[in-house]
């Protein structure tokens, strides 16, 4: 574990958003690939979730080397496995989510919890007050979603066991490579 | 659709909406005082038309939720054709006076005078991101991930609302999790975790 020093405001900045996000994305698909892509979540239920067609990855340093990897399904080849084997992590992934008959595509950004590209399986096509609550709602529902996974890779990030049992197994599994 | 989520610094309890809509009118986006300006100019406007700055309960406020949008126009000659016509006059103005050179200060002249001539003649670019903040849970989303446009749009917004925005990222994530005391505790006393296969902890 590298430590540093880091400070909250009462809400929002906080020095982790550079590295927690990161490192929220190598959770996901190492959770991705344990459970079937399938999580119960407070609130949410049944919701599937799985790396999509796109991953970049990038090292931390000032002159970051990136490995960009994109079509198919790029979290299935070695060469994204032995990214994170050589020290990168993930500075942004397509994510795919589905819930109920709902399926949800965006791009996360690690670093301050971005989300880009959203696609929402939106129905409502004329533009006015409805469209706008089946907006909001869809984007509400993705980023619930997003926030559920979150707070679940926080209950084993900012345990106790971390070091000594989660981390570990994601190690083993990236060196399966 | 790309979106950042923002929370309100310390919103107050009471927050009226006609008085928000009454600011929105008060920053609304103005067309520059001349069409021979160049840059940006940016302003709030109308969700549904970005050409209406004039805003109302009827058309802004949805259930918990005020909306619209922040107008950014930028008005740039095309660097190529302002050179092309500035080599073409600085040559007649040489050949006029049987000069071999023209001093600086002449052709900054030159290029002043052609930058009046061609900027009211060139449309801005338009664009228009929409926003969405909900009143209820001091949450605002704006649409867009441009780096330079959210800073521009924090610092238009507390302008106008005399409120602070915060990017909403890992704490805000965490919610109302009972564990977000410990978590915020850890989170001050940890580092990254490295994830190299070779690196033993």
């Amino acid at each position: 574990m590298i430590h540093i020093s880091s400070s909250a405001n009462a809400i929002g900045e906080h020095a982790a958003d550079t590295f927690m996000g990161r490192e929220f994305l190598i959770w996901l698909w190492w959770q991705s690939e344990q459970g079937f892509a399938n999580m119960e979540l407070p609130h949410y239920g049944s919701v599937d979730f799985w790396i999509d067609d796109r991953i970049r990855f990038s090292t931390s340093d000032d002159k970051p080397q990136v490995s960009d990897l994109k079509g198919g399904a790029p979290a299935t080849t070695l060469e994204a496995r032995t990214a994170l084997a050589a020290g990168k992590t993930i500075e942004s992934a397509r994510l795919g989510l589905r819930i109920k008959e709902r399926e949800y595509s965006l791009e996360f950004r690690g670093e301050g919890l971005q989300m880009g590209g959203l696609k929402v399986p939106a129905e409502c096509k004329d533009p006015g007050e409805e469209q706008l609550y089946e907006r909001m709602f869809l984007l509400e529902e993705a980023w619930g979603i997003v926030d559920a996974l979150f707070v679940r890779f926080c209950e084993q990030r900012l345990d106790d066991q971390w070091s000594g049992r989660h981390l570990p197994s994601i190690r083993e599994w990236i060196g399966q490579a | 659709m790309g979106a950042n989520r923002y929370q309100v610094v310390d919103p107050p309890d009471d927050l009226q909406r006609d008085d928000l809509i009454q600011r929105l009118n008060e920053n609304a986006f103005k067309e520059p005082f001349s069409k021979a300006t160049s840059g940006e100019t940016l302003g709030w406007v109308n969700l549904h038309n970005l050409c209406v700055t004039e805003f109302s309960s009827e058309d802004s406020a949805y259930s918990q939720y005020l909306c619209f949008a922040l107008r950014v126009d930028n008005k740039r000659l095309p660097a190529k054709l302002v050179r092309a016509e500035l080599e073409l006059r600085a040559d007649n103005w040489m050949k006029e006076r049987g000069a071999d050179r023209i001093p600086s200060r002449v052709k900054r002249e030159l290029k002043e005078q052609l930058e009046l001539e061609l900027l009211p003649q060139q449309l801005p670019s338009v664009n228009a991101h929409d926003i969405c903040w909900d009143l209820a849970n001091h949450r605002v989303w704006f649409f867009s991930n441009s780096r330079k446009v959210n800073e521009s749009f924090r610092h238009r917004f507390g302008q106008t609302f005399d409120l602070d925005l915060v990017p909403v990222g890992v704490v805000g994530a965490m919610g109302r999790h009972p564990l977000v005391d410990t978590w915020l505790h850890r989170l001050d006393a940890t580092g990254h975790s490295d994830y190299r296969t070779e690196h033993r902890a």
